[in-house]
């Protein structure tokens, strides 16, 4: 009786799990397509963000010449906000305040080169479902889902065009599965006709006037060098590891800051480290939009834990931080 | 004030100049206001860019407040009851500017709940109380940041250098590259 009832279990059991690890595989090739798709297609779409019962509308454009990249992001409501990202700089363009300021992102190779974006790499923390279709700005979609196995990072739920694998729909979700941050497109188009040009917000003639700001290139810092960094993270949250870390040099008495990136495949986040000057103490947690932050200080250091993660997670990345000569 | 002047000051700040040019800016910076004005100003929005803490010169304290004020108006605020034709500012009033500006000058801390120390827990989300009792957003003036808890715009500021340097490093779930700035692209109208 007892193994009749065990065979009738397994016969149950296995085909779940062999169809779950059928729309395993299904999401992977989802989301490895939907991560060439935004890097290798024109496309152009205007959104809706959603945060904390906050509502904006941006605009994208996304374009590939000679192999060069190009993108933009235009704020269609409230403060005008533009940020233009190509060829491993960043321009962000704030018209209220007539200020630009260029950044220069790390060696020049784009994010991409230095966290592929694994889906295998992540199963540990991540499980990958594929759940049925919906229709966003007017085109099919397959619905992918991203769930946290705990609660130290935010999980995802994409809606991918069905033709194109752009993500039309991206919902970030806590641990409960409740939207912390929802991106909807309202219109999407694809194609190699999409150009570069709706949309400039100022002329060129008014840029030029505006209070240009370059921010110094961070310094990468090798393995050899590495062990020269005065600071250990003790107690990190469970598969985060260490992914960059770098150090600019700002000539000031202030000196360095240091940079360290930790990522478990899919969620990033930042520390830096600088000598905390009198004024301008950040201590506690802060948040804006889905991104989270948390300041604390250790042997006269400013450290500051920067991501889009939980509120919790920022703050034991804050928290881990230790001198050497620190037990 | 001229573009060439302009960036005359900018390229003092990188250290581009001759050692005459250099003698010839700083001659015009200690004779014109506004000339000193926009080297305040570059200075601060470099030091914000590279990430290095704001420490106002004794000289210019008041003035760089100001301009701080002007440039990072919103500071998050408990809501406050606001007059009908109260539409100048919704953010920082001028005795509150004028207490902030007091504070940096002292190193004081202004009131800044959930900001003050270490255990105590970050400030809940706002609710949808205050969302619906805030007063309608200026129209005219659409600036500034919204991190919660932070009462001082060098903290707001160097925040965003913080955000957009972090942003360069982000792999999101849309493998949009430019996805990670919606959050600095992105307005809240709560202020």
């Amino acid at each position: 009786m007892f193994q009749k009832s065990l065979l009738l279990q397994l016969l149950i059991i296995i085909p779940i799990v062999s169809s779950a690890a059928e729309t395993k595989n299904e999401a992977y090739k989802w989301l490895e397509k939907m991560h060439s798709a935004v890097k290798r297609l024109n496309y152009e779409g205007t959104f809706v963000y959603l945060h904390n019962q906050h509502m904006e509308s941006m605009r994208v454009i996304h374009t590939v010449t000679d192999g060069v990249e190009r993108e933009r992001l235009i704020s269609l409501n409230g403060a005008q906000r533009e940020v233009v990202r190509s060829n491993g700089e960043v321009i962000c363009i704030q018209p209220d305040i007539k200020t630009v300021l260029v950044g220069k992102q790390v060696g020049q190779r784009g994010i991409a080169n230095i966290l592929p974006y694994e889906p295998g790499k992540i199963a540990a923390y991540y499980d990958f479902r594929v759940q049925g279709e919906e229709r966003i700005a007017d085109r099919n979609t397959k619905v992918i889902l991203v769930i946290p196995k705990d609660e130290n990072r935010y999980g995802h739920k994409l809606s991918l065009d069905m033709e194109t694998a752009l993500p039309l729909r991206t919902d970030l979700l806590d641990h409960s599965g409740k939207p912390v941050s929802q991106i909807m497109f309202t219109s999407m188009k694809a194609g190699p006709t999409i150009r570069d040009e709706a949309l400039e917000l100022v002329t060129k003639d008014e840029l030029k006037k505006f209070n240009w700001s370059y921010q110094k290139p961070m310094q990468i810092q090798t393995d050899s060098n590495k062990k020269t960094s005065r600071w250990l993270f003790k107690s990190l949250p469970d598969g985060f590891r260490m992914s960059l870390h770098e150090r600019r040099e700002t000539g000031s008495d202030v000196g360095a800051v240091e940079h360290f990136v930790f990522t478990d495949g899919l969620a990033t986040m930042s520390v830096y480290v600088e000598k905390a000057a009198s004024e301008g103490l950040f201590e506690g947690g802060s948040q804006m939009g889905a991104v989270h932050a948390f300041g604390t200080r250790v042997n006269g250091f400013q450290i500051t834990a920067v991501g889009e993660v939980p509120a919790q997670t920022v703050k034991q990345f804050a928290l881990s931080v230790k001198g050497h000569t620190d037990d | 004030m001229t573009d060439k002047v302009n960036e005359q000051v900018s390229a003092l700040l990188d250290n581009e100049l001759s050692n005459t040019e250099i003698a010839s800016v700083l001659n015009g910076l200690n004779q014109q206001h506004e000339l000193r004005q926009t080297w305040d100003r570059y200075h601060l929005i470099g030091d914000v860019m590279r990430g290095e803490s704001i420490q106002p010169k004794a000289t210019e304290i008041s003035e760089r407040v100001r301009q701080q004020i002007e440039l990072e108006p919103a500071i998050i605020s408990m809501p406050r009851k606001r007059g009908i034709g109260d539409r100048k500012s919704p953010w920082v009033k001028p005795l509150a500017g004028a207490a902030l500006a007091a504070s940096v000058a002292t190193v004081a801390v202004i009131n800044a709940p959930g900001f003050l120390g270490l255990d105590q827990p970050a400030t809940p989300l706002l609710t949808a109380t205050h969302i619906s009792t805030a007063a309608p957003a200026n129209r005219r003036n659409f600036s500034g940041t919204r991190w919660r808890n932070l009462a001082k715009p060098s903290l707001q500021t160097r925040l965003n250098g913080y955000l957009i340097d972090h942003s360069g490093h982000v792999s999101t779930g849309t493998g949009m590259g430019v996805m990670p700035y919606a959050t600095f692209v992105g307005y809240d109208v709560e202020h």
